[in-house]
């Protein structure tokens, strides 16, 4: 039933004195997406173009409220810090009227929305985890999801979003310069202090090639151009697809050492770039722009196969780029002045690095943790301080029954614990880096993991069943909360007035939730909610 | 005349690194090892018909290996790669470290250094397309000249000032072409006018020079030497032969020319008789000294020249021209309790090392020619010496030493060198390597060794200060191809066997390393400046 027909049926009489009634109320309730944010969820309404807010009150209470979305939303996504929801909108089609919507950008922040119309519609979205930039181009096309946002698109088509300009200067719209690449990936590096002050960059990784973009500079009149690294030579038609970079700014006072390592994931090369002054009295071919005051020094090695993960380390020796190659059992140090580099064997095809120095410490170096799903069992960690004779210090193996597919990040105040999920049993794991122990937890079907925001509880449920369980992540104390209704997501959202809440949504029909309160979870104290969709039309 | 050392040029087991070795920085010594220390005569591989005049070989001949090492192209601030696949040069600014490329023609293969230039320049063949190509890089842009080039060519020299360049063809690089190939075509360069003539001289020549201050070249084939003239439209004007029996003695074992190309001498293994010949008029003398002469070098100047008699332990000082009209008039010193069969004089030519690497010997002399009659000093060495390589201001010396195999008592080594102060009588600094050394460049204050051994994967650097004798080692990534100072940017390098080619830069300075790698990557950077 279409919730117009549900609503008319009610109140029909006052619909008729009004007149003709919008088209909302003909519309079907599509397929319904929710995002968490740090006080909120937002239930994404694409049908009636609007987005639900729903906030967690007092005793279990769910606030409702709607805001306004642009038409036809193509992408939506939380910040990682659940301050901000972005919301990509094609507007409408063909515009017959000067008020039909235009393709927009709906960002939805402390219950408000705000809206930045758009010149053409586009399905990418990269936000800068500092909160300041939005990247706005287009979705690369993969084949499990064909989405191209307009008849006509140009890939290397850049929208730039600056949340902190006022509305008139916040839109800025960049062609990359193209060799025939279609961007897959754009990042915001962190604030580097480069030879002409501190910079942030935009990092755009294509199928062949990589952009740098100083965003301190991008409405810079004379404009200054991007910087591209291709990563192929002129003799190969096969390019070099970059997989994935990281950065590191160097040393704290010195503005020519900050680093870029790329990855390949068709080479064995690891690519560097460091960041260095560029040549005085510089001119651009085109004299409508000025150059850079920073250029890309290009450097390579090899690694002996092709890496799974790269990441800057700090050794005793120096900085590092670190990088592991499951299919060759091994991780690889390369020193980006000399290019030398030293290897070490690991047990396991570990994939994946993650730097836990912050965490545990590190005797003179970084410590990592290493795992992967490439039939690694277990996960390892690298201390990277030095011992007689070799550039690290050691490799301590904890072994699990099965590889690991992932890793959850646990936030203070527990920032030791990494939650490890499995790639095939019902179970996962509790990793305490710091006592190096690995506790097991064993579920009854695949379960989907959530670690709350104020690192305290883990929620762990059975999509589409009634399945929940808090883990009190002080003890790993599983307790069992089932619902009686589906769950398609769960929230662990800050209460309006104090503590948490977790709201338990059910996206069949109109949309319901069930809200309890997630420090001391009780389906006897918990509310329920139906047909959320349905208010305030 | 252009060449700095020309016994090594002339010498008939010349390396395969000849051309290099013209592009090579003017204030420091630089070499290449090749492969093969053995020293195969230019009589051997040309196939001597008849067994001419040479008097039988001695059981165990002195190995011209300093003439094996050759410098990587180094220009005042540029250090410069040819990639024969792409048909680009890459030349990286050793300060900036900036790499960027230029198209040269097809298949650029060998390069030289330009000297006497105002800008980096270099010239570079293109062996596909047979042709070369002049490239001069200043600030505002680089500018190339294209040339036609004789086939076969893959070496270049050139004049002092720059005006000219002669690419010819080394038969000896070409380890098995046919005999018909005479390599005989040599192509003259004018790089002012932008015009190329080609030329031809005798049966496949192993070197050729230009005289100092003149229009006029030479070059040395197995038929004799020939006179070039470059006045106006180039031509060979005389060919001038170096023996009584030019038809029977098809070349010569060693031959070196006078800077200014107006005598020859020639030096023939196991014979103690040195021929010198005036070029201008074609007369010859012949010297002979009391045994077998081993090694022969000419200075600088040109004005003196340095024959060793390993037999008696004598060294010949012979002044040029005089002893072409007073061939039995010249000092004669005797290195007493000593074993010394080559010789390598200083670029100042007042100095020179004495060393046999005939046989174990552990000790070189210093040759100072500068009192009358010159003195002789010996300094113990601690390995037995492979090669020598004097400082330009022979202040100091780097001695090379061979891998020593392990005893019983005591473990052999993979090789090691010496840094040897030569002005004051002070001992040498021998360091152990970790592989055989390789490359050697010396400036007045810093040495660069290079080792490699493929066998082990070890590969470094050293860097030697002097006069301090400290020696700190750089681990390489890659082997080592060749070794090279950049005097503007005061940096050294080591350019490295890498498919995506690879520079390890050593400010020689601070020490600091840095190492590039892919110079076409590096070159494909487009950050919208102008090239």
């Amino acid at each position: 039933m279409t919730r117009g027909a549900f609503v008319a049926v009610c109140v029909f009489s006052s619909l008729v004195a009004c007149g003709a009634r919008p088209s909302i109320y003909d519309a079907s309730i599509g397929q319904v997406r929710a995002y968490g944010l740090s006080e909120s969820v937002v239930v994404v309404d694409d049908n009636a173009h609007r987005a639900v807010v729903l906030s967690a009150l007092t005793d279990q209470g769910l606030g409702r409220s709607a805001l306004p979305l642009g038409k036809g939303v193509l992408k939506a996504e939380a910040s990682a810090d659940g301050q901000r929801l972005f919301v990509l909108s094609r507007g409408d089609t063909t515009r017959k009227r000067e008020s039909d919507e235009k393709p927009s950008l709906t960002v939805i922040e402390n219950g408000a929305a705000r809206i930045f119309p758009l010149e053409s519609p586009h399905s990418g979205l990269s936000i800068d985890p500092l909160g300041r930039w939005v990247a706005i181009f287009a979705a690369p096309v993969v084949t499990s999801a064909p989405v191209q946002a307009s008849f006509v698109e140009n890939p290397n088509e850049i929208v730039l979003v600056d949340l902190t300009a006022p509305g008139e200067t916040a839109v800025t719209p960049r062609t990359l310069r193209s060799f025939g690449g279609l961007p897959q990936r754009v990042s915001f590096t962190p604030q580097l202090l480069l030879p002409g002050g501190p910079r942030r960059l935009m990092v755009v990784e294509t199928d062949q090639d990589v952009a740098l973009l100083d965003l301190d500079n991008v409405r810079a009149t004379p404009r200054r151009p991007e910087i591209t690294v291709r990563l192929a030579g002129g003799t190969s038609a096969i390019p070099n697809r970059p997989g994935g970079f990281v950065v590191d700014d160097g040393d704290p006072t010195r503005n020519d050492d900050a680093r870029l390592g790329i990855r390949l994931e068709n080479s064995p090369n690891v690519v560097s770039l460091t960041l260095v002054a560029s040549a005085l009295g510089a001119t651009t071919e085109d004299p409508s722009q000025v150059p850079n005051d920073f250029r890309a020094d290009v450097n390579l090695a090899d690694v002996g196969g092709i890496p799974g993960d790269i990441v800057f380390v700090r050794t005793n020796a120096g900085l590092r780029l670190a990088a592991v190659v499951p299919s060759m059992k091994r991780a690889v140090l390369v020193d980006l002045d000399t290019s030398v580099t030293t290897t070490v064997d690991l047990p396991e095809a570990y994939a994946k690095f993650a730097l836990i120095t912050n965490v545990v410490g590190g005797s003179g170096g970084d410590t990592a943790l290493l795992y992967g799903s490439g039939g690694a069992r277990g996960v390892a960690f690298w201390s990277l301080g030095r011992a007689a004779g070799q550039p690290y210090r050691s490799v301590e193996v904890i072994s699990l029954a099965t590889p690991v597919a992932s890793v959850l990040d646990v936030p203070p105040p527990r920032p030791e614990l990494k939650i490890l999920q499995g790639t095939t049993a019902n179970s996962f794991y509790g990793l305490n880096l710091v006592t190096r122990t690995a506790s097991p937890l064993t579920t009854l079907a695949a379960a989907s993991l959530v670690v709350s925001r104020d690192g305290e509880r883990l929620w762990a449920f059975e999509r589409g069943r009634t399945s929940l369980a808090q883990v009190s992540l002080s003890d790993l104390h599983p307790l069992p909360v089932p619902l009686d209704r589906p769950i398609d997501a769960v929230f662990d959202v800050a209460r309006i007035g104090g503590g948490r809440s977790l709201i338990a949504l059910d996206a069949r029909g109109a949309v319901g939730a069930t809200v309890l309160d997630a420090g001391a979870p009780d389906t006897a104290a918990s509310r329920s909610y139906y047909g959320l969709l349905l208010e305030d039309l | 005349m252009s060449i700095m050392k020309p016994r090594s040029l002339l010498e008939s087991v010349a390396p395969a690194f000849f051309t290099f070795a013209c592009g090579c920085s003017n204030i420091s010594a630089e070499g290449t090892l090749a492969a093969g220390r053995a020293a195969p005569s230019a009589n051997d591989e040309s196939g001597p018909e008849t067994a001419g005049g040479a008097a039988p070989a001695e059981a165990t001949p002195e190995r011209e290996v300093e003439s094996d090492y050759g410098a990587p192209v180094a220009t005042g601030n540029f250090v410069w790669i040819t990639n024969p696949k792409s048909g680009q040069v890459a030349f990286v600014d050793a300060t900036t470290l900036r790499v960027k490329t230029v198209e040269a023609g097809n298949g650029p293969t060998f390069l030289g250094r330009v000297p006497g230039q105002g800008v980096d320049t270099t010239l570079v063949l293109n062996v596909l397309s047979n042709d070369a190509t002049l490239l001069r890089v200043s600030k505002a842009e680089i500018t190339t000249t294209t040339f036609k080039v004789a086939p076969l060519a893959n070496s270049l020299v050139f004049s002092a000032d720059g005006h000219f360049a002669i690419a010819w063809g080394d038969s000896r690089k070409v380890p098995k072409a046919p005999k018909p190939d005479g390599f005989q075509d040599l192509t003259v360069m004018n790089l002012v006018t932008g015009t190329s003539t080609v030329l031809a001289v005798g049966y496949r020549p192993v070197a050729v020079g230009f005289a100092a201050g003149q229009a006029r070249a030479f070059a040395i084939s197995q038929d004799g030497i020939a006179i070039l003239d470059l006045t106006s439209d180039p031509q060979v004007i005389k060919n001038v032969a170096v023996s009584d029996t030019p038809n029977d003695d098809p070349g010569s074992r060693d031959v070196s020319v006078t800077p200014n190309g107006n005598v020859a001498l020639i030096r023939r293994d196991g014979s103690s008789t040195i021929t010198a010949v005036a070029l201008d008029t074609g007369l010859r003398s012949s010297i002979v000294l009391p045994g077998p002469v081993t090694d022969l070098d000419l200075n600088e100047a040109g004005d003196q020249a340095v024959a060793v008699v390993r037999a008696t332990s004598q060294v010949a000082v012979l002044p040029i021209p005089a002893i072409l009209i007073a061939p039995t008039t010249f000092a004669t010193v005797t290195v007493s309790g000593e074993t010394i069969g080559s010789v390598s004089l200083a670029p100042g030519g007042q100095r020179g090392l004495l060393y046999t690497n005939a046989s174990d010997v552990q000790r070189v002399s210093i040759l100072d020619l500068l009192p009358a009659p010159p003195t002789v000093r010996a300094v113990r060495l601690y390995s037995p010496v492979l090669a020598v390589f004097s400082a330009p201001d022979a202040r100091h010396a780097v001695i090379l030493h061979e891998k020593t195999a392990g005893t019983a008592g005591e473990p052999g080594s993979p090789g090691a060198f010496s840094i040897l102060p030569v002005a004051k009588a002070l001992p040498p600094k021998i360091v152990a390597t970790f592989a055989p050394p390789f490359a050697v460049a010396v400036t007045n204050d810093r040495a660069i060794v290079a080792e490699r051994d493929d066998k082990t994967n070890v590969f470094g650097a050293y860097l030697a200060r002097m006069p301090q004798l400290m020696v700190e080692r750089y681990p390489l990534a890659s082997p080592p191809l060749a070794v090279g100072i950049v005097d503007g940017a005061k940096r050294a390098f080591i350019a490295q066997q890498h498919p995506e080619g690879r520079l390890t830069f050593i400010d020689l300075e601070t020490g600091l390393a840095r190492t590039l790698t892919g110079f076409e990557l590096s070159s494909r950077v487009v950050d919208g400046s102008k090239p």
